[in-house]
């Protein structure tokens, strides 16, 4: 049973750590555009933002697994099948990009104007603002934005993992559910419960040591 | 240097039409400290704003230097930013970078290298006295160091022009006497032209050369502030310069008189002069003394009774002594 558990713990692993970084190299972009392009900020775009922001809306207002089975085609075209770790990845990020997007967002929203306004009088270039103003001011926001994007991620694998993406979840629904292995439920149950207080921990602990070191 | 031309802005907010710059003209000159002073909303911050294009202006033009700040865009116009430094009322540092690279951001930006940068940096902190303050972050700082080091940011470019909007205004009055001596000190040793935004008079006094009144969005008096605080005061200007009230308000007994003291006529006992050639009595209701670009100006409202002929011969009198008499 260790074996079988420690299996779907690093095929969690697996498919939660490549949907992460797949999910911040496109849900990082997509909200720094909602916010520069939003009235008033640097590269303001009315029709841009309003398209971008609909977008998000409607992949949001999809619960996850109906946003899974409705992409299958697309999965299928991208990874050639729709069952599998692999498979899962792909609706898991479709669904993780317009969250991470708003959590972007917002951090970056917050980042004060005044600031924004003194580079723009000291020459920078949109991209210098984004880059060298915006993100760095929103760290400790971004850090804790991507700390929860990653435990949504987590319990999306889970039920991706219920429609054969493998995985804790996969392994709870086979065992713990249609076998009636009570022991095996109690693990994935405690094994999610552990990884979740690592992930939030660790988001933390690095937020606090950014804003830690700007105390100094 | 700039030349500000017919510069109107106005904001529209739905229907609601505001006009915030009403046809604008000034001139500033290499090394001018140059004050403009307002009450709020008098569109001040538009009008800073408008010099480096951090606002777009509605019409009028803006030379800087002779190039015509409306008409560039894009990079030129980033460029021509990074010649014109800013200061502002709160500051605006970068709360995730020390003060050293606050102060190195806009080197950064000119992709000047590391050691260049390192020798301007520490140039500049030294020149604002903030050697030792080089890593900590801004939220360990006071307000007037922050102000310092706003100014040691906007100094890094060596522009020949430091904006100032409200730069003192968050500040307890002993800062900003030494943000102001500060900021005098690095525009005569770095040959900086300034200009100060701000609605204190203090401001103007201590260290602005030139002055111009906005009102509503027009400049309802400019020059230099020696003259416009010695120039007899219309009713307009009278609550930013020389407001002097009586102490109480009973009706003048003979005629009532504003003296403007200025060319020195502060220091001289003019006045028991008058009393003495006349043989008038003088009552002395109101006065107090300032000092405007090291300077002494004094303003006395005082009731003399005196038939009119000796009257005119009074002023007279006054006028070749350098004192400005007004009836009030
Ligand atoms: N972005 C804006 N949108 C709409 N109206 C504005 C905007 N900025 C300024 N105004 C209006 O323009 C006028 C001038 O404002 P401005 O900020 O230039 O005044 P100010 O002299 O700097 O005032 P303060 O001393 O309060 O800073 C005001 O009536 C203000 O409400
Ligand atoms: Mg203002």
């Amino acid at each position: 049973m260790f074996e079988m558990v420690l299996k779907a713990t690093i095929e969690t692993l697996y498919m939660v750590g490549i949907s992460t970084a797949f999910t911040i190299l496109f849900g990082l972009p997509l909200g720094i555009v909602l916010v520069i392009t939003s009235k008033g900020h640097i590269l303001e775009n009315a029709s841009l933002h309003t398209g971008l922001s609909y977008a998000v809306n409607m992949t949001r207002s999809l619960p996850f697994i109906i946003l899974m089975i409705f992409i299958i085609p697309f999965t299928r075209y991208l990874v050639g099948t729709s069952i599998g770790t692999n498979a899962a990845i792909v609706p898991l990020v479709v669904a993780a990009i317009p969250f991470f997007g708003r959590v972007v967002e917002s951090a970056l929203q917050e980042v004060d104007g005044g600031v924004i306004e003194a580079a723009i009088a000291m020459g920078a270039s949109p991209f210098e603002i984004v880059w060298r103003v915006l993100i760095p001011e929103a760290l400790p926001s971004l850090v804790l934005g991507t700390t929860i994007t990653i435990i949504n991620l987590l319990g999306y694998s889970a039920m991706a993992g219920a429609v054969g993406g493998g995985g804790i979840g996969d392994l709870a629904i086979r065992y713990g559910f249609h076998r009636f292995r009570t022991d095996v439920m109690l693990i994935t149950v405690i094994v999610l419960i552990v990884m979740v207080q690592i992930i939030q921990s660790s988001g933390n602990l690095m937020a606090q040591k950014i804003l830690k070191n700007r105390r100094r | 240097m700039i030349q500000i031309h017919a510069l109107t802005k106005v904001y529209s907010k739905g229907d609601q039409i505001v006009k915030a710059l009403d046809g604008i003209d000034l001139h500033i000159e290499k090394g001018d400290i140059y004050g403009i002073i307002g009450l709020s909303g008098a569109g001040k911050s538009s009008l800073v704003r408008c010099i480096n294009r951090i606002e777009d202006p509605t019409s009028g033009s803006v030379i800087i230097g002779g190039t015509d700040m409306l008409s560039l865009s894009g990079k030129p116009l980033r460029q021509a930013r990074q010649k014109i430094g800013m200061i502002f009322q709160n500051f605006n540092l970068l709360s995730s970078k020390t003060i050293y690279e606050n102060i190195a951001f806009p080197l950064k930006l000119l992709k000047m290298d590391a050691a260049d940068i390192h020798e301007r940096v520490m140039f500049l902190l030294e020149k604002v006295e903030l050697t030792d303050k080089a890593h900590a972050y801004p939220i360990n700082l006071s307000g007037g160091q922050k102000q310092r080091v706003g100014i040691a940011r906007a100094l890094a470019n060596a522009p020949e022009i430091l904006l100032c909007d409200e730069a003192t205004s968050a500040l307890d009055p002993k800062t900003t006497k030494q943000i102001l001596d500060l900021l005098k000190r690095v525009a005569e040793e770095l040959g900086v032209t300034l200009v100060v935004i701000t609605h204190e008079m203090e401001v103007i006094k201590a260290i602005c050369n030139k002055v111009a009144i906005l009102e509503a969005g027009k400049v309802i008096e400019s020059g230099f502030t020696l003259d416009v605080f010695t120039r007899p005061t219309r009713e307009e200007t009278r609550h930013f310069i020389g407001e002097i009230t009586p102490s109480n308000t009973r009706p003048p007994i003979g005629n009532r008189l504003l003296l403007i003291f200025a060319k020195g006529s502060a220091n001289a006992p003019i006045l028991s002069h008058i009393i003495q050639t006349f043989g008038v009595e003088i009552n002395i209701l109101s006065g107090q003394i300032e000092y405007i670009q090291g300077e002494t100006v004094g303003r006395l409202l005082i009731d003399v009774i005196a038939d009119s002929p000796t009257l005119s011969a009074i002023r007279d009198a006054l006028h070749q002594q350098n004192v400005i008499s007004e009836v009030f």
